[in-house]
Parts: C-alpha cells; sequence; structure tokens
C-alpha cells in the first residue's frame, strides 16, 4: 500500500497525466512487490474496462455537445438567460449562471461548459466593465454545476463502474443543481 | 492541417501521419453514429433488431480511443497536476519532463509487450455475433500503447532540443 501511495503522489506531483499516474501506481506495486507476473493482466483488464457499451454515452455527449456549440445552440441558451435575467442589477453575470445551468442541461461536463460560455460570454463581460479576474472565476465557478445538471458524464462514468441506476443518480443531480443555481444567483 | 510543401520528409510523414489518424478517428466517429442510428431504425421501426450492432459500437469505440490517445497526449489533452512542475526553474522542469516521459514509455512498452501476447492467445477465439477473430480487437491495447509511445519519443525529443525550436518543429505538426 505504500509503494502504491508513494508512486502514486510522485507520478502525480511530477505533472504525469492522471491516466498514466494510475498505471504507473499499479506497476510500481508490482516493482516493489516483486509481482511482475500480473503485468499479464493488465492489457486484459484495460480492454475490459473499455469494453462497456454505457461508456459510448460519452463520446456521444461529448460530440451532441459539441454540434451544438458549433450549431450556434450556446449563443441562443446565452440570449435566453439573458432575457430571463439579464434586466437585473448585475445582468451579465446573472446571465453567465443561469446560461451555465442551461447548456450544463446539454453538455454534461464542467469543461466543456466553461469552454463554450467562456468563449461566448466574456467579450461581453469585458465590454461591460466587468475585470479578468472576476469574469474567469465567475464562468469557472458556474460550470460546476454541468456535471450536476443531468445529462452529465461524471454520473455516467459512476454509474457504469458501481452499477448504479444512471436515470437515478440524473433524476438526483437535478435539485442540487437548481439549488447550485439560486445559490450562485 | 499546415500546408507542407517544401519542408523535411520527416515533417511530411509526421503530416500525413497526423491527418490518418484524424480521419480514421472521423470515421470511427461517424460509425459510431451511423450504426447507433441505424440500430434504433431497425428496432423501432422495423421491429427487428439487429444482432450485431451493440457489439460493433462497442470495438469501433475502443478502436477510436486507442488510435486517438496518442494524439491527445502530444496536444496535452490529458490532465495531469502541473503547478508544481511549472514552479520549477526550467532546467528541472525539462529534467523532470524526461524523467516522466521515461517512466511512461516504460509502462507502454510493458502493455504493447504484454498485450500483443494477449491478442496473440486470444487469436483462436471469435467475436460473439461477428465472424471476426478476437486478435483484431484486442491487439487495439497494443497499437493504442504504442502510438503513446511513439508520441512520448517525439515530445521528449522536441523538449530535448529547445522551447524556441520547438514552436517550429515537430510539435508544430501535432
Amino acid at each position: 500500500m505504500i509503494w502504491l501511495g508513494s508512486t502514486f503522489a510522485l507520478t502525480l506531483l511530477m505533472g504525469i497525466p492522471i491516466a498514466f499516474v494510475l498505471g504507473l501506481s499499479a506497476f510500481g506495486y508490482f516493482l516493489a512487490t516483486d509481482n511482475l507476473r500480473f503485468l499479464v493482466a493488465v492489457p486484459q483488464r484495460m480492454f475490459a474496462g473499455q469494453d462497456s457499451f454505457i461508456l459510448l454515452a460519452i463520446p456521444l455527449f461529448i460530440l451532441a455537445g459539441s454540434l451544438m456549440d458549433v450549431g450556434g445552440l450556446t449563443q441562443r441558451l446565452v440570449a435566453f438567460a439573458n432575457a430571463l435575467v439579464g434586466r437585473f442589477r448585475g445582468g451579465l453575470s446573472l446571465t453567465a449562471i443561469w446560461g451555465s445551468f442551461l447548456f450544463g442541461g446539454v453538455s454534461g461536463s464542467a469543461a466543456a461548459d466553461a469552454a463554450a460560455l467562456g468563449t461566448v460570454l466574456s467579450p461581453d463581460l469585458k465590454r461591460q466593465g466587468y475585470n479578468e479576474d472576476y469574469s474567469a472565476a465567475l464562468i469557472g465557478v458556474s460550470s460546476i454545476m454541468a456535471p450536476l445538471v443531468p445529462p452529465s458524464i461524471a454520473m455516467i462514468l459512476y454509474g457504469a463502474l458501481s452499477g448504479t441506476s444512471i436515470s437515478r443518480l440524473f433524476v438526483a443531480g437535478i435539485v442540487p443543481g437548481v439549488l447550485l443555481a439560486v445559490d450562485c444567483h | 492541417m499546415i500546408k507542407t510543401s517544401n519542408t523535411s520528409p520527416v515533417i511530411r510523414i509526421a503530416h500525413g501521419y497526423v491527418a490518418a489518424i484524424e480521419n480514421l478517428l472521423i470515421v470511427g466517429m461517424l460509425a459510431v453514429v451511423i450504426l447507433a442510428a441505424l440500430q434504433v431504425f431497425f428496432r423501432y421501426v422495423l421491429g427487428m433488431s439487429l444482432s450485431w450492432s451493440e457489439e460493433a459500437l462497442r470495438y469501433v469505440m475502443i478502436w477510436t480511443a486507442s488510435l486517438g490517445i496518442g494524439l491527445a497526449y502530444s496536444r496535452g489533452d490529458m490532465i495531469g497536476m502541473e503547478m508544481l512542475v511549472n514552479l520549477l526553474p526550467r532546467r528541472v522542469a525539462i529534467a523532470v519532463g524526461l524523467l516522466s516521459r521515461l517512466l511512461i514509455l516504460a509502462m507502454m512498452f510493458a502493455i504493447v509487450w504484454y498485450g500483443w501476447q494477449f491478442a496473440w492467445k486470444t487469436r483462436g477465439g471469435s467475436a460473439t455475433a461477428i465472424p471476426i477473430s478476437m486478435f483484431w480487437i484486442h491487439i487495439s491495447i497494443a497499437v493504442g500503447a504504442a502510438l503513446v509511445a511513439m508520441h512520448v519519443i517525439v515530445s521528449a525529443i522536441a523538449s530535448l532540443k529547445g522551447v524556441e525550436e520547438q514552436k517550429s518543429n515537430l510539435q508544430e505538426v501535432v
């Protein structure tokens, strides 16, 4: 366990991508306990891990997200959010939050949410006199709603690995997602 | 893509490789979308499900992922914790980068080796619904690891050559 943990921490701090960190810590453990023969199982486990029909949802979600982005849905969602809350004080920040909430309802990944809204909103935020640090923080914080509001890639992964019902996980995400949006609001 | 008119053959091969992989990935993703849509059509419109589509979807996805990881590595699409490394002086950071690439490389070679054995030992078996040897499915693991190893070597060379040159060199290709 010490070997597993220390290889994990060390390789993580070295800046190695997480995917390789996970593999390397297993290798470090095998090496330290003189169990290198177990390496035979690694490709087989890698294959078994990928060989899941549910995981197919992830590339398809990403594809759907980028199609909507290219197709101009992001701008329309932002325009809708703007129509809802834009007239209040600090309207554009509220637009960012609710736009993020709506976009989270189609993309399911915080990184995609931040990237899409960041490109659409940050010029407007700048024009209205918000400083850059504030805009970045705003979009970064509101983008974490995306994995909560269904559909969510993180929930699909969790459901696929643990055998939990994914539709139940999705339903469970709705209320915290709305609460978070209201809270940011 | 960058136009390649009068560049060295190495760069041209690299361009060709990247273009080939990108096109293969697009074809793979397209195949996934078409197969999934086809299955929905056959099941809900015609009322007779395809028996092979689910398996084909899974294997196309695995192959697409295996072909893509090398490129994803070079483009920095893989999440890592680089906060600490960025704080180090540049020379130390390059040394740490090289060491981590060596570690990844060792792991990839092990996966290529054992992945090959895994595929070779299972060559006798056939996929359940598609009449194809499991060798062609299982070899994707070894191929993916080999591609990553190649990209890691290229990025190690690029980091050794220095940041200024790296911009206009192999690294730019991918």
